[in-house]
């Protein structure tokens, strides 16, 4: 199997699982609170941005749009740090703290925007962003524990994305910060690195869809109910 | 492969696998944590419910030996004291023929009876002497004779030794719950079933007007028969037992006991 069948493979992969994300949260829209809305519309987003790249190496014949997925990085940030926005409702400090991460990650993309070079400054937001998100989930973890000592963990929507986030941003931080090294001196093993991210992206996807599932049986139980105060 | 591009690998791979730990660890710990919370509160509920029962056993004991003291002041001392009244009070009345001294000697008389259907109530011997069927034998036959109500009491299976203890609470249950037929239902037919099988199940059932179990239950709200139900709860609760309530057609209700023979 070539780099490129395994980056393909991962491709889809990854795809597939937005497409899952996206679509569960779609066909129960109302009965889930903010922070799975959010998540909902971080899969749509994420199969749109997926197409058009797709659309642009199909038609157009262009290889990878850099701006696509610096885009997709950008609004996947902003995503997150709106889904923990929802998440921390009663504390005003964490709030302040995703406020000023949503000014930094629009700073950062200003500069990428007005500079020639993507690459460092992706790699610079890609990795600014997992330090920021590994900050928030165990800061959320740690908000659980204090918040709902009662409950099943497992049992909490919260607890899987949460999950989820850690152990992507987890795995994908030294990728973030090797990015550019790999893509200018490493070029023949990008695909490899690339997919390699992707697959990461396609299980974090699954422990997204285990808490999906869980709320909407919580939503069953009680009604929506995601956001703890 | 050059070995600067497997040194890369190899980091990359070693620093990848640091952090999946992390994770890992991080959300291994955050679950045994939490497991470790739960099962600390629930042995402290644990401890609560069984310094709880404690408790009430006690409250229940002293309530008994403060019975049975009341019960035998009464008996040997107030009893006593009105028969030999009464037997000062025999020749005077045989003596003179005034009417007044008859009605005193009748008006003595049930006197006596008073305080011994009261210290009865309060601790029956038999239940101590006899055990527990001969107890709720007498109990039924006095409210017999008593023509308030019909009580029909029948008892079958294979009679298990009980725990004295036991013996008096089961008692006080079936007490308490013949009471407030009386009190409460205006039935004319009381049955009362003593079903012996592994368990001791009390059936106490009237042709009486039934009434809502649930608001009876509601102990806040409730006077003197929410108090009556409440202490048949708690002995319930302490002897382990199940209580079930159900509306018997076309009237009439009907409470069953289990009660596990053993402690």
């Amino acid at each position: 199997m070539s780099s490129l069948m395994i980056y393909n493979l991962s491709n889809y992969a990854q795809w597939l699982g937005s497409f899952v994300i996206m679509s569960l949260v779609l066909a129960s829209y109302t009965r889930y609170d903010g922070s799975i809305k959010i998540l909902g519309l971080m899969g749509l987003v994420s199969v749109v941005l997926q197409f058009l790249q797709t659309g642009s190496q199909v038609f157009f014949g262009v290889r990878y749009l850099n701006a696509i997925g610096d885009c997709y990085v950008f609004l996947e940030t902003l995503l997150f740090l709106a889904f923990y926005y929802v998440f921390f409702v009663n504390n005003r400090y964490l709030r302040l703290a995703l406020l000023g991460s949503a000014f930094l990650s629009v700073s950062i993309y200003g500069m990428v925007l007005l500079g020639n070079t993507t690459y460092p400054w992706y790699a610079v937001l890609s990795a600014t962003r997992s330090v920021l998100l590994i900050f928030f989930s165990v800061v959320a973890f740690f908000k659980l524990l204090a918040d709902l000592p009662n409950n099943n963990l497992l049992s909490i929507p919260t607890f899987w994305f949460n999950s989820g986030i850690l152990f992507f941003f987890s795995c994908t931080f030294i990728l973030s910060l090797t990015m550019d090294y790999i893509a200018q001196v490493l070029r023949d093993d990008f695909q490899f690195f690339w997919a390699f991210k992707n697959f990461l992206r396609a299980g974090f996807c699954v422990v997204i869809c285990i808490g999906i599932w869980k709320a909407r049986k919580l939503a069953d139980q009680t009604g929506p109910k995601n956001t703890i105060s | 492969m050059e070995p600067a591009r497997i040194d890369f690998i190899v980091m990359f791979s070693i620093a990848t696998a640091v952090m999946l730990l992390l994770a890992l660890s991080i959300i291994l710990f955050v679950i045994f944590y939490q497991k470790r919370i739960l099962s600390e509160q629930l042995k402290r509920q644990l401890l609560e419910a069984g310094y709880q029962q404690k408790m009430l056993e006690a409250a229940l004991e002293s309530q008994e030996k403060e019975r049975s003291r009341l019960a035998s002041d009464l008996h040997d001392s107030v009893g006593a004291m009105l028969s030999t009244i009464r037997l000062t009070l025999h020749p005077v009345v045989k003596a003179g023929n005034g009417q007044p001294l008859d009605q005193t000697k009748q008006l003595l008389d049930e006197t006596i009876e008073t305080v011994r259907r009261i210290s009865r109530d309060l601790l029956p011997a038999s239940l101590e002497r006899f055990g527990l069927s001969h107890a709720v034998q007498e109990m039924c036959e006095r409210i017999n004779m008593s023509g308030i109500i019909e009580v029909q009491l029948s008892e079958s299976g294979h009679k298990i030794e009980m725990d004295k203890k036991r013996e008096v609470m089961v008692y006080r249950i079936i007490q308490e719950m013949i009471n407030n037929a009386i009190r409460h239902s205006k039935a004319s037919l009381l049955k009362v079933q003593l079903v012996w099988t592994e368990t001791l199940d009390i059936i106490i059932q009237d042709n009486g007007q039934g009434f809502d179990y649930e608001g009876f239950k509601d102990h806040h709200n409730a006077s003197k028969a929410g108090l009556g139900l409440y202490s048949i709860e708690t002995r319930v609760s302490l002897l382990g037992a199940k209580l079930d309530y159900s509306t018997v057609f076309p009237k009439g209700s009907q409470f069953t006991v289990k009660v596990p023979t053993a402690a």
